[in-house]
This record gives structure tokens, C-alpha cells and sequence, in this order.
């Protein structure tokens, strides 16, 4: 049977392509400049050229950006994970109203605004003699993705019966054993996809970044932003084509694994 | 019964307090090695709040509990070697049947081929090896129940405790569950501690049920025990339902006492239980000790209220002149022996039949 084209559905299909473009449109302007042949920001008329890429595959500025956006991503992911992960395993065996409250704690970060994170650390790091190291960085960021961590182990512990720990205990199994044996790989997906979030959200992360560090710790965004400040290097919209690209193969990947899940757990 | 050589559970002068509800009460209680005992009761009497602190997953706030004479209430839960079969199965959904099984022996670090044999052998013994591959969620509600009963006794515990085992199960399989897990008992000649509210169940698999209210144990013994001898108002109709008739004892004599009630006297079998003349007494009486017709050591002239034709039996519901409601269970062979609602009838009892029971 084919779905009949009635005025009203056609015109709902027009808006919602209208807003999806009008989202995505700004996302892809760094395509075709990234691609100009010339040495200022500008859509090639005709002529093609990847010398940008080659400058930021060359250049040791860029590299290093890359360097220390993916060492402090890593870091803050690994730190994210540990403490959201076992805060929302903590709170669901407390449970009850205590763990409800200090569960909201946990996601304060995500609440309070970037620039308030930004000030108190940024005091904080200078006494702490934390300012502009990599620890520093890492440890902001890990507070910025540990809030959403938290959230989605939350979710994942929804639906376990709080039973299991108590049989696994009566089995034989020590308070950390039952997390490793039973816990844990009941709430792996949720650990994945907060682990995920938590490394998106440092590897963009630009407000915090720009209160901790100075000079040694130098990530991607910073560079990015001090670069089209300064002077309107073509090499920004190289770097940010590239980073458009890795976003779409790993959500690509991410939907995939999903997609496959679904249907193995169809058959 | 069996004979093994086990260790008694002792449990002393224990209570748990929640703020000022007291959930355990100061409860004494002896579990004979070997034994089926049911904690039975309805929900709030703290039944399954006691399992739990035998279990270690509940800290009591006074007294011990001692397992061949050792106090464990220190002991974390996995340090308890209880065997234990949680309300829900709580099975590990990330684990099929046989890892699930084999866990416990993988936490004590037993070598590989033996956790292997001894998850066939447990998995024989329930029934259930042609499903050792499947994951805990494609089994059905007793499949699930027989997988939790065999991961509790793969490590060969001397006591098993069941929170509610059969809650989730529906009537006919409960039954035939019931019978399995009391030849497994006779079986294993382990100690099962069990928790139910369903008096059936307790009837039907224990040595001995402990009835509780409140927190407390009100009355311990035999099923025929508890059913045949109530002790107060409160087991005679949560085992089994009773009908009540309040009097005067006006005489006693050669263990027979006579009742003085609303409806008239009625002979009353002491049964070894003291009555003094004068005394309110309140006595219990089974529905189906109750017959229609003379001939009894009781007669009491009632009105048929209802009257119910349940294929095997017939339920009645009677009032007396004095206003005395009784039900009255009666074998019926056929449906048009039913009397009529409104009818006036004799109904009759044995003086054995009553016990006086304790208001409370």
C-alpha cells in the first residue's frame, strides 16, 4: 500500500528538512573552506587544494594540540568513568531518599554554568600549584564528564533486581567482588556510552580549558580559538573538517554496535 | 526425618529495631539440624526481616545467633555458608544457567573439572541439565526457581533459607514445586529455613512452622500441632479458618467443661488445656467439624445465610438466634443436597472438637 501524500504530511516533511539543514548547514561550511587553494579563510572558486591539511599534519603547533587533547580526553574519561561509574553503584545500594539527594550533587557540574566551574577551579588549581598542568586539565574535565557517567549507569541500574548483590553475597562474594562479578557487566553499556560522553565532552571542552591552563597545556579547541583570533588561518577549517569527520565515524560505529545489539537480541 | 549430623541454629533474645517499630520482637528459636521449619505469617510480621538476619543481610539491634554453638552474627553474609533462594530468584541475567550455578565454586576458587561435575550433578538434581545454556530471562517463572534451588545447594551448605520461594509461581505449580522441594529436603537432609504467608505451603512441606505476628514467634510446633491446638485466636484462623463462640465456663468435670454462651450450653473437651469455672473462655471451632443434623455432643438451631456449592465441598454461612455467625464446610455428593438459603437447620459438634483458644 502507498502512504497517501496528503498536503498537510508534505509540508510537515518540508519544515522538518528546513530545520534539519538549517542545523546541520553551518556544521559543513568548513568543508569547502578547508578545501581553498588560498592563504586566508575563503570559498575556493574552482580550485582545490589540501595544503591545509598538510599544515596541520605538519606543523608541531597543531600536533601538539592534538597531542594534549587526546592525553587529557583519555585521562578525563578514565577518571569520569571510575568516579560517576561507582557514585551511581554506591547510591543504588544505599538507595532511598539520602542516595536520591546526594544523587543530585552529583549531577551539579552539568547544572552550575561552564564560567562558575571555570572561576572556582581556576582559584582552586592556583593554590592547589594544579594550574596549567596536565592533572589540572584532566581532573576539570573529568568533573565536567563525570556527571554524565553518573546519569547513564543510573539508567542502566534501573532495571537490575538489588537482589542479585545480596545472592551474590550469600554465594560467597566480598562487597568488591560482587561489583567486579555481578555489577559491572550488567551496566557495561552504560559505562560505554557515559565513557563516550565524557570524552566528547572534553575534547570540545573550551570555557574551563581557558581558566586552568595557560601555556603548557594547549588542547585543540584552545588552539583553534586563539588561532582564528590572531590571524584567519584556513588550517582552523582543515582541523575542524577532520574533527566533524572522526564525530560522524564514531557515532557511525556507535549506531551500528547498537543496531547489531537490537537484533541479536531479536533472535 | 534424617539423621544428619548437622549443626543447630540458635537464635537469642533477637530484635531489630526501625526507629521505634520493632520489626523483630526478642524471638527465641531453636532450627534442629535436618529440620523443614516455615516461618509463617502474614506481610509485617517480621518473617522475612528474621531470614534476612539469619542471612547477615539485616544487623540486629540485641541478641545472638549461634550455629553449632559459634555466634555468626558478626559474619558478613558471604562468610555465613548459607545457602540462600531470594524472593524474585535474583538469578545473574548477565550469566547462564550453568554460571550462574557454577558462581559460587568459581568465588571459592575450586579447580575447573570440578566446578564442571558438580554443576551436572546440581543441575540433574533440579532437573534442569538440557538448560544449562540458556540465559536466566527464557526460562519460565519454575525453571527460574529450580536454577536459584540449584545455585544455593551447588556448594553443598548445611542450611538453606527460601525467601518466599513460590511467590511468584501460580497455584498448580506451586503444589507440585512443594512436593519436589520436600522430597529434596528428605533428600539432602539439610536444614531449610522457609518463608511463606501461604499456610498451604507451610502445611504441606515443614516439620515444624513458627507462626509470627509483630515481631514475635506467637506459637512453634507441628502442623497437625498448630492446626489441631491453636493456642490463640490469631493462629486458629490464620492456619486454616475457625469460628469463634464466647462463654462463661459454668462447670467442669472429668475434663469436660460446660459452656455457658448466648446460644446455650455446649460440652467442651478440655484437651489437657485448664478452664476454671467462671472464666471467659473463648473457644475456636473448624469449619469442618461442623455437621448438619443432630448427633453430635452440641446441637445449635441456625438460619442457612449462604450457601455455596464448591464441587468437592459446600461452603454455608449460618446464623444463630443469638446472632452467632459460623461458617460450616460440609462433603457434598451432589449439588441438590445443597439446603436452601433461609432454611432453619440443626447443626451439630463433637464436645472434642472445640479448642478454647486466648483472645488477642
Amino acid at each position: 500500500m502507498k502512504l497517501r501524500r496528503s498536503p498537510g504530511l508534505l509540508l510537515t516533511l518540508t519544515i522538518a528538512w528546513i530545520v534539519i539543514g538549517f542545523m546541520l548547514a553551518p556544521m559543513f561550511i568548513s568543508v569547502p573552506l578547508s578545501l581553498s587553494p588560498e592563504r586566508f579563510l575563503s570559498m575556493p572558486d574552482g580550485d582545490f587544494s589540501l595544503r591545509h591539511y598538510e599544515t596541520v599534519f605538519t606543523s608541531p603547533a597543531w600536533l601538539g594540540a592534538l597531542g594534549d587533547s587526546a592525553m587529557v580526553g583519555i585521562g578525563a574519561t578514565l577518571i569520569a568513568t571510575f568516579v560517576g561509574g561507582a557514585a551511581a553503584i554506591g547510591l543504588w545500594r544505599i538507595g532511598g531518599r539520602a542516595a536520591r539527594v546526594i544523587g543530585v550533587l552529583a549531577l551539579l557540574p552539568m547544572i552550575v554554568p561552564p564560567i562558575v566551574t571555570a572561576l572556582a577551579l581556576s582559584k582552586a588549581w592556583v593554590t592547589l600549584g594544579l594550574f596549567d598542568t596536565v592533572f589540572g586539565v584532566v581532573l576539570s574535565h573529568a568533573l565536567l564528564g563525570m556527571p554524565f557517567v553518573f546519569m547513564t549507569v543510573t539508567a542502566a541500574l534501573e532495571g537490575l533486581d538489588p537482589r542479585i548483590v545480596q545472592a551474590a553475597r550469600s554465594l560467597g562474594a566480598g562487597p568488591f567482588r560482587v561489583v567486579r562479578d555481578v555489577i559491572v557487566p550488567n551496566v557495561r553499556a552504560g559505562l560505554f556510552t557515559g565513557g563516550l560522553f565524557a570524552f566528547v565532552i572534553s575534547w570540545d571542552e573550551i570555557i574551563v580549558t581557558l581558566f586552568v591552563s595557560s601555556r603548557s597545556v594547549y588542547t585543540l579547541p584552545r588552539k583553534i580559538w586563539s588561532d582564528i583570533r590572531d590571524n584567519i588561518d584556513p588550517a582552523v577549517a582543515a582541523v575542524s573538517t577532520l574533527m566533524i569527520g572522526i564525530t560522524v565515524i564514531v557515532a557511525v560505529l556507535y549506531l551500528l554496535r547498537d543496531l547489531m545489539r537490537a537484533k541479536s537480541g531479536e533472535a | 526425618m534424617s539423621t544428619a549430623a548437622g549443626q543447630d541454629i540458635r537464635l537469642y533474645g533477637l530484635s531489630k529495631f526501625y526507629g521505634s517499630f520493632k520489626a523483630l520482637d526478642d524471638i527465641d528459636l531453636t532450627v534442629a539440624p535436618g529440620e523443614f521449619l516455615t516461618l509463617l505469617g502474614p506481610s509485617g510480621s517480621g518473617k522475612s526481616t528474621l531470614l534476612m538476619a539469619m542471612a547477615g543481610f539485616v544487623e540486629p539491634s540485641h541478641g545472638d545467633i549461634f550455629v553449632g554453638g559459634r555466634s555468626i552474627v558478626r559474619l558478613p553474609p558471604e562468610k555465613r555458608d548459607f545457602g540462600v533462594v531470594f524472593q524474585g530468584y535474583a538469578l545473574f541475567p548477565h550469566m547462564s544457567v550453568a554460571e550462574n550455578v557454577a558462581y559460587p565454586m568459581k568465588v571459592r576458587g575450586l579447580p575447573r573439572p570440578t566446578i564442571e561435575a558438580k554443576v551436572q550433578e546440581t543441575l540433574a538434581l533440579v532437573q534442569l541439565d538440557h538448560l544449562a545454556k540458556r540465559a536466566p530471562k527464557q526460562l519460565s517463572g519454575g525453571q527460574q526457581q529450580r536454577v536459584a534451588l540449584a545455585r544455593a545447594l551447588v556448594f553443598s551448605p548445611e542450611v538453606l533459607l527460601l525467601d518466599e520461594p513460590m511467590g511468584a509461581l501460580d497455584k498448580k505449580l506451586r503444589h507440585d514445586l512443594q512436593i519436589e522441594l520436600r522430597q529434596l529436603h528428605r533428600r539432602l537432609g539439610r536444614t531449610f529455613v522457609n518463608v511463606t504467608h501461604d499456610q498451604e505451603e507451610a502445611m504441606a512441606m515443614s516439620d515444624r512452622i513458627a507462626i509470627m505476628r509483630a515481631g514475635r514467634i506467637v506459637q512453634l510446633g507441628a502442623p497437625r500441632e498448630l492446626y489441631d491446638r491453636p493456642e490463640t485466636r490469631f493462629v486458629a484462623d490464620f492456619l486454616g479458618k475457625s469460628n469463634f463462640i464466647a462463654g462463661l465456663v459454668a462447670e467442669v468435670a472429668e475434663g469436660t467443661a460446660l459452656i455457658e454462651t448466648a446460644d446455650g450450653r455446649f460440652r467442651h473437651a478440655l484437651g489437657g488445656r485448664d478452664l476454671d469455672p467462671g472464666a471467659e473462655v473463648l473457644l475456636a471451632l473448624r469449619p469442618q467439624a461442623l455437621r448438619l443434623g443432630p448427633g453430635g455432643d452440641n446441637a445449635l438451631a441456625a438460619r442457612v445465610e449462604t450457601a455455596i456449592f464448591l464441587g468437592t465441598h459446600a461452603e454455608l454461612t449460618l446464623r444463630s438466634a443469638s446472632g452467632l455467625m459460623l461458617s460450616v464446610n460440609i462433603a457434598i455428593d451432589r449439588a441438590d443436597a445443597l439446603p436452601a438459603e433461609g432454611a432453619a437447620v440443626t447443626l451439630s459438634w463433637d464436645a472434642a472438637a472445640t479448642v478454647s483458644v486466648l483472645e488477642d
